[in-house]
């Protein structure tokens, strides 16, 4: 096992603690959301780490069709699943809060229509590692970096007359207050540390799955299995 | 209009209906007007009358309001005190709405630790056919 991995895990773990004593404690109320705005530290947090993932898939994906490396193919399943459970929290948590905020769970806005695409690329992408045979790997990468391309409209693309609010410099993470700014910021490094986490742990798990293939192909050439 | 309706339905719960109906029967006093539709009325009369518009409704209860100034404002503490309550509920109700927090921080835990769970269970499986597979590798060498 990897020795980083437990010191990671420790590391997230104190974070999730102080964050969350930080969220309920330290950050004052927002005065239009108020007790709803809590939310916001973790939901936004998770869809900064969707982001990271994809870019992170999309890209070794890349470089995995360039040059055919394993490890880089490891990587990019890796995050292609991590990313599908931070899009799932993002979407969940999502529809809980526009219920809260907005009275509604789901409106058919830019940045809600996108995300929801993202994630089905996603789970598309795991499909087709799970289900389409030999060329399975090539697929699956030319999927994560049509996908990697949602990320800046997602990122970029609301109306003023969306629910979501402005990303960019006049944005709603831009312009939180001080205590507020520090308590997310705290929360993304705290989710950053979960990703990377995950991520070592996923990829070990790629590199078992790849020494079983390669142990049956052994078993096979002695004539163990038939 | 919303507000024209409220201040109708203010009107006909602090008790307008009898000065509506001895309005709509022609009568100068509410109680005669309730006399005459409850008793000595011909068949003729009790022909159901023409519903009145929204804008008859707004002057019976303006006449209504300018005859009694104590009633005019019965009427319009009562919309503040309801307006007031109300604001004062959906206030709270934001305020404190642990409801969907809890919701969404339990769905990411939940989330969580159900891809924890399958990571682990996926290694150990993974652990155990390693084991398996070299074994028989081995023994089918020697």
């Amino acid at each position: 096992m990897n020795k980083a991995i437990p010191v990671l895990a420790s590391l997230s773990a104190i974070g999730f603690a102080v964050c969350i004593y930080l969220i309920f404690n330290y950050a004052p109320f927002e005065p239009a959301l108020l007790f709803n705005q809590k939310i916001f530290y973790f939901h936004v947090a998770h869809a900064f780490m969707l982001f990271v993932s994809v870019a992170v898939c999309g890209v070794c994906s890349l470089i995995y069709l360039k040059k055919r490396t394993p490890k880089w193919d490891d990587l990019a399943l890796a995050t292609a699943e991590i990313a599908v459970m931070f899009g799932a929290v993002v979407l969940i948590t999502g529809m809980i809060w526009a219920k809260a905020a907005w009275d509604i769970w789901w409106t058919w806005e830019k940045r809600l229509t996108m995300s929801l695409l993202l994630w089905l690329t996603l789970v598309g992408y795991v499909l087709v590692r799970r289900f389409a045979g030999a060329s399975a790997d090539r697929l699956a990468a030319g999927l994560a970096v049509f996908g990697t391309l949602g990320i800046p409209f997602i990122y970029t693309m609301v109306d003023r007359s969306d629910h979501h609010p402005q990303a960019g410099a006049n944005g709603n993470v831009m312009t939180l207050d001080g205590p507020m700014k520090l308590v997310f910021w705290m929360s993304v490094l705290t989710f950053f540390l979960w990703f990377l986490t995950l991520v070592m742990m996923r990829v070990q798990s790629a590199r078992a799955e790849r020494e079983v293939r390669e142990l049956r192909e052994q078993g096979l050439d002695a004539g163990l299995f038939t | 209009m919303r507000s024209l309706m409220i201040l109708i339905a203010a009107c006909l719960a602090l008790g307008l209906a009898p000065q509506l109906a001895a309005a709509q029967t022609g009568s100068g006093s509410a109680d005669a007007g309730s006399a005459a539709v409850g008793s000595a009325a011909p068949e003729a009369l009790k022909i159901q009358p023409p519903e009145p518009t929204p804008a008859e409704l707004r002057k019976i209860c303006a006449d209504a309001m300018n005859k009694s100034p104590g009633f005019a404002d019965d009427i319009v503490k009562t919309i503040n005190e309801d307006t007031a309550r109300q604001h004062a509920r959906a206030a709270d109700a934001i305020a404190k709405n642990e409801k969907h927090v809890i919701m969404a921080y339990a769905a990411m835990w939940v989330i969580a630790a159900m891809f924890l769970i399958f990571l682990w269970r996926r290694q150990q499986a993974l652990k155990g056919e390693i084991a398996n597979l070299k074994r028989d590798l081995e023994a089918a060498a020697k």
